[in-house]
């Protein structure tokens, strides 16, 4: 896969996250079925990223302070939360879960853990997106910024001639 | 393309078994406390119900008849500006802390 889809996909969750967190934006229904949308773009993150995780899942305890592993529990936490956020979602839905044939969950729990799960799924997203800030920096540097960059002319080598030996 | 497919198998059962847990979880939850609140039953100060006016943790009227969750643009703009601040302070604090304790415990380990 190469840097300018695997940023495209991130940057599309990216925005898509920011946006799913305001359902006023855009009202009930369609929040509803935007972070479904979004649920499908974060599977394909982790499908890019597969090899990682593998790699990582297998040689968790070889070095358990190590930055990777930080990175590894953190995306575990994010992916829980996330699916916290849209279990609880889909239990006090008013489009998707109707339009399938399931009735909504009546009660104050589902829809405060879902308030509670989005806010910290946030603060998650945060730290994974700060974490990752070298890689967005030089992502953004190739694609956006490298291309773009004059080379600088091919100047002349000049080659001292040393007459000593003539 | 066999090995995309099981993998994307391989996520969707986890998601759909953390979800499903997530649901039983939830469903064992005690929820009785807030039951008259969405049945139409305005709680009253004294009567379970905190400080202030309109009691606070009321769904009120407007919002019961779907009027409150409705769209609102301006409100909506203000908290994505407000979670991109808190992006651009997070990732800050982070990158600078990180600049700084490696230099912090190379200064220790220098003689």
């Amino acid at each position: 896969m190469s840097l300018k889809t695997n940023f495209v996909i991130d940057l599309v969750a990216f925005v898509g996250f920011l946006l799913a967190l305001e359902p006023r934006l855009t009202g009930t229904s369609i929040h509803e079925w935007f972070t479904l949308a979004l649920a499908g773009t974060l599977l394909i993150h982790l499908m890019i990223h597969w090899d990682w995780i593998i790699n990582i899942t297998r040689r968790f305890f070889a070095k358990p302070l190590h930055i990777t592993r930080m990175n590894y529990v953190l995306a575990a936490l994010i992916f829980l939360s996330f699916i916290v956020t849209v279990t609880t979602g889909l239990m006090i839905s008013e489009s998707v879960m109707p339009l399938l044939g399931f009735a909504r969950a009546e009660g104050f729990a589902a829809r405060r853990i879902h308030e509670l799960a989005s806010d910290l799924t946030l603060f998650l997203v945060i730290l994974h997106f700060a974490l990752h800030w070298d890689w967005i920096k030089n992502a953004v540097y190739r694609i956006f910024v490298a291309p773009f960059k004059r080379r600088t002319p091919a100047q002349p080598i000049s080659i001292p001639i040393n007459d000593k030996h003539n | 393309m066999i090995k995309t497919i099981v993998r994307t198998l391989i996520l969707l059962l986890i998601a759909v078994a953390l979800g499903w847990g997530t649901y039983l979880l939830i469903q064992h939850l005690p929820q009785a406390s807030a039951t008259r609140q969405f049945n139409g039953e305005r709680p009253t100060i004294g009567n379970g119900a905190p400080q202030g006016n309109p009691p606070q943790g009321f769904r009120g009227d407007r919002e019961r008849d779907g009027e409150g969750e409705g769209v609102s643009i301006i409100p909506s703009l203000i908290g994505i500006f407000k979670n991109v601040i808190l992006f651009a302070v997070g990732t800050l604090i982070i990158v600078v802390l990180s600049k700084l304790i490696p230099k912090k415990a190379a200064q220790a380990e220098a003689p």
